[in-house]
């Protein structure tokens, strides 16, 4: 036999990395962070809770993180605490009894529903009960547009979604001889992950078309992608994707432009004005370029009659695994103001505080400081609808419909009839 | 440097203790009365390989057709639900289609040019035959993702208007044509994909096809030329129908590893613009949907499939070794 225990540790191999210490202040973290300066960042905040608690954290990084947690969780082999980028598949796992609430675990609920931002605690919230809990945040209403040059093009910053409609086609007239020039930049291009680029947008406009109730109920699946307010979403953001010169490459430019190159024109003549994106799309701008002169950014204009500026945010979702008394220790540590500032006032972060009353002063850039302040004066802010639902729709169907319309391949219902049959029977998604 | 260690002490400590095992077990046999031992030895020395594939192989085979019966978490059972799915939804239709397809045109281009070059580069010269052959089977040595990453810079768009990085755009452009979205376009993906597959894969049949033309013995092909036959007859006639058995198998070949494909999918489009496959669909259904029902039915489709083109290729390697 003991042939095969060799074999056995062959086979193991891969995975032998993971010796259990199954010391009891000794914990297991899981992520799929994988820049090394956000590691850093992150690690800093595991030293923090370390010399503070005496205890020791051993983490492990996957950057196939999705398809680890699910064999490990199921082969009985869990992590203590995991991050999840797109907590859409902890609904799957918690119906299984696969995850530990953060009532059980130790964890002070109440306190963090007071403490954090409207929206933290909803990816991971089943049945009322609370199994886990945003930790660091990415503010997705931002609107980065092309400073000076939009300004010597004669156009004002938009104040409102409607003037940003307006700007665009002003613009798209002045470009329309041009080939390689539009108003906005778009690509969403990422391989396996086409079309999460277009999932921000469109929850952007859910949430400023019809308020954060609408939006909840479409995350839980009440509404469904094809009824008339989130089609009117849909159809607000045809109006620019296919517009007529509204996008540099039209559609096909949209799917064929990978999401990391897709703000480049705008340092190139500029040959686009606007683009979407998270806070990190910073950190791929040219060396030369000057940020608030030939790029700014801005919170994303809400409508003209709304009364509140809302956010969508994404971020990792921690969630607890086993019994163990150190993991519910570590995410309280994790979403403490401790924890937030060792970890967000790391260069490489690159993300804001989940919690209300983090000084704007520890974040190490200006544009850094700018999102916390947009995340805080929101009334209403959001998780990423996408990466709440369960996996079929919000990493499925919804990528994959849009990406088959934007294509070409079928019409605005069909894609929307699509999507909705994508949802899986027994999921209400959380609520 | 610790993993490095690791490694180095699991492969030593796997490999002895292989050795170990049947070194040990030989030598227990070796105690036993000689009638015991001619009944033993075999199974000392296949067993282990049987449990091994037991344990690695057979049981996760049945365990997942259990489980295609089992709901979502693989917890409750479900009937032949998972069994409509298979029938019914859109998405696993595409991705049986596409298969098909592959089946269809992959292994029959493969073997069509790898015959046409091995016949042509016979003709040759020793010195010119050689580089020809070294040529064609070249990409035989880098794997499908690697593949699929140097084909993603043939196949790569840039915004009309600015310089094409791709390929085959910046001919296509300088021709004066508009960029083209190769794996985009509904018309040409499949085959852009299959492109890849072919390219990889023509080397090896090139190279065993020319092995079996080789073997042809020259007498009968001087008799049909002394008959008056045509050099195409006589490659039609006598070339071919020698060979028949080595074209089948390389084709069976190359056809159970289209059966399976899925590396050239999911790194060029990941089963978008209807490209999906069923392996990629599989993937996709298990680890980001955490659908395990759903997911084994797939597999359980994957191998109730494969399995008679295996049973085949085994029936003519058979027929093959009688003939030798």
């Amino acid at each position: 036999m003991r042939g095969l225990a060799g074999l056995a540790a062959l086979a193991l191999l891969g995975g032998a990395c993971a010796t259990d210490a199954a010391a009891s202040d000794s914990i297991t973290l899981l992520h799929g962070i994988t820049g090394p300066d956000e590691q850093a960042a992150l690690q800093a905040a595991i030293d923090a809770f370390e010399e503070t608690t005496g205890n020791t954290v051993q983490v492990e990084v996957s950057p196939d993180f999705d398809t680890v947690i699910i064999t490990r969780v199921t082969g009985g082999n869990p992590p203590d605490v995991a991050l999840y980028p797109q907590p859409g598949v902890l609904g799957r796992l918690v119906e299984r009894g696969d995850v530990v609430s953060l009532q059980e675990a130790g964890v002070d609920v109440q306190d963090l529903e007071g403490s954090l931002i409207d929206g933290a605690l909803d990816p991971a919230t089943f049945q009322d009960e609370v199994y886990g809990t945003v930790v660091k945040v990415n503010v997705k209403s931002l609107l980065w547009y092309a400073a000076d040059p939009l300004e010597e093009a004669g156009y004002d910053v938009p104040e409102t979604w409607e003037d940003l409609r307006e700007v665009t086609d002003g613009l798209a007239q002045d470009y329309a001889d041009q080939r390689n020039a539009a108003p906005w930049c778009i690509g969403m291009e990422s391989g396996g992950d086409t079309g999460w680029v277009a999932t921000d947008w469109i929850e952007n406009l859910v949430i400023r078309m019809h308020g954060p109730e609408v939006y909840d109920a479409w995350v839980a699946g009440e509404l469904p992608f094809s009824s008339p307010e989130i089609r009117a979403a849909f159809e607000e953001a045809e109006a620019v994707w296919f517009g007529d010169g509204t996008v540099v490459g039209g559609t096909t430019g949209i799917l064929l432009t990978p999401f990391l190159e897709a703000v480049d024109p705008m340092f190139d003549g500029p040959r686009c004005y606007f683009h979407i994106q998270a806070g990190f799309i910073a950190g791929l701008f040219p060396e030369d370029a000057e940020i608030g002169s030939d790029v700014a950014m801005t919170y994303l204009p809400a409508m003209a009659d709304a009364d509140e500026r809302p956010v969508v945010f994404g971020g990792d979702t921690a969630a607890i695994h086993t019994e163990n008394p150190v993991a519910g220790e570590f995410v309280q540590f994790l979403a403490s103001p401790e924890g937030q500032e060792a970890w967000l006032a790391e260069e490489g972060a690159g993300a804001v505080s989940v919690r209300e009353d983090i000084d704007t002063g520890i974040y190490p850039s200006e544009e850094l400081v700018q999102q916390a302040e947009i995340l805080n004066e929101a009334e209403v802010s959001r998780f990423d609808a996408s990466d709440e639902m369960p996996g079929e729709v919000g990493v499925g169907a919804f990528w994959r419909e849009v990406v088959a319309w934007l294509a070409g391949a079928q019409d605005l219902d069909r894609t929307l009839e699509r999507i909705d049959a994508a949802w899986p029977d027994d999921q209400g998604g959380a609520q | 440097m610790t993993q490095l260690l690791t490694a180095f002490t699991a492969i030593a400590l796997g490999v002895g203790g292989v050795l170990v095992l049947f070194w040990g077990l030989n030598v227990a046999v070796d105690r036993t009365n000689e009638k015991t031992q001619d009944k033993l030895r075999p199974w000392v020395f296949i067993g282990p390989a049987m449990l091994v594939v037991t344990l690695f192989l057979l049981v996760p085979a049945v365990d997942t057709f259990r489980r295609s019966f089992l709901g979502p978490a693989s917890q409750e059972f479900v009937g032949l639900a998972n069994y409509e799915y298979l029938v019914t939804d859109p998405q696993v239709r595409t991705a049986i289609w596409n298969n098909l397809l592959w089946i269809l045109i992959v292994p029959a281009v493969s073997v069509a040019i790898g015959l046409v070059v091995a016949v042509l580069a016979d003709r040759m010269s020793e010195t010119w035959e050689k580089i020809s052959k070294s040529l064609i089977f070249l990409p035989m040595a880098i794997s499908f993702v690697g593949a699929s990453t140097i084909w993603g810079f043939i196949y790569a768009w840039r915004t009309p208007g600015t310089p094409q990085i791709g390929l085959l755009n910046a001919i296509w452009t300088a021709f004066g044509n508009e960029p083209v979205g190769w794996l985009q376009n509904f018309a040409i993906n499949d085959f852009a994909l299959m492109a890849i597959m072919i390219w990889l894969q023509t080397g090896f049949a090139m190279v065993l096809l020319s092995a079996a033309i080789k073997n042809v013995p020259v007498d009968t092909i001087e008799a049909a030329r002394v008959d008056g036959a045509s050099e195409i007859a006589i490659f039609w006639r006598v070339i071919v129908p020698q060979i028949r058995s080595t074209i089948v198998v390389v084709a069976t070949t190359i056809l159970i590893l289209v059966l399976k494909i899925f590396d050239i999918v999911y790194v060029m489009t990941d089963g978008n613009y209807g490209t999906d496959v069923i392996a990629n669909l599989f993937i996709r259904t298990m680890f980001n949907f955490g659908q395990f029902g759903q997911a084994a039915v797939l597999v359980v489709f994957l191998i109730v499939v494969t399995v008679p083109f295996m049973i085949i290729n085994i029936r003519r390697f058979r027929e093959q070794e009688a003939m030798r």
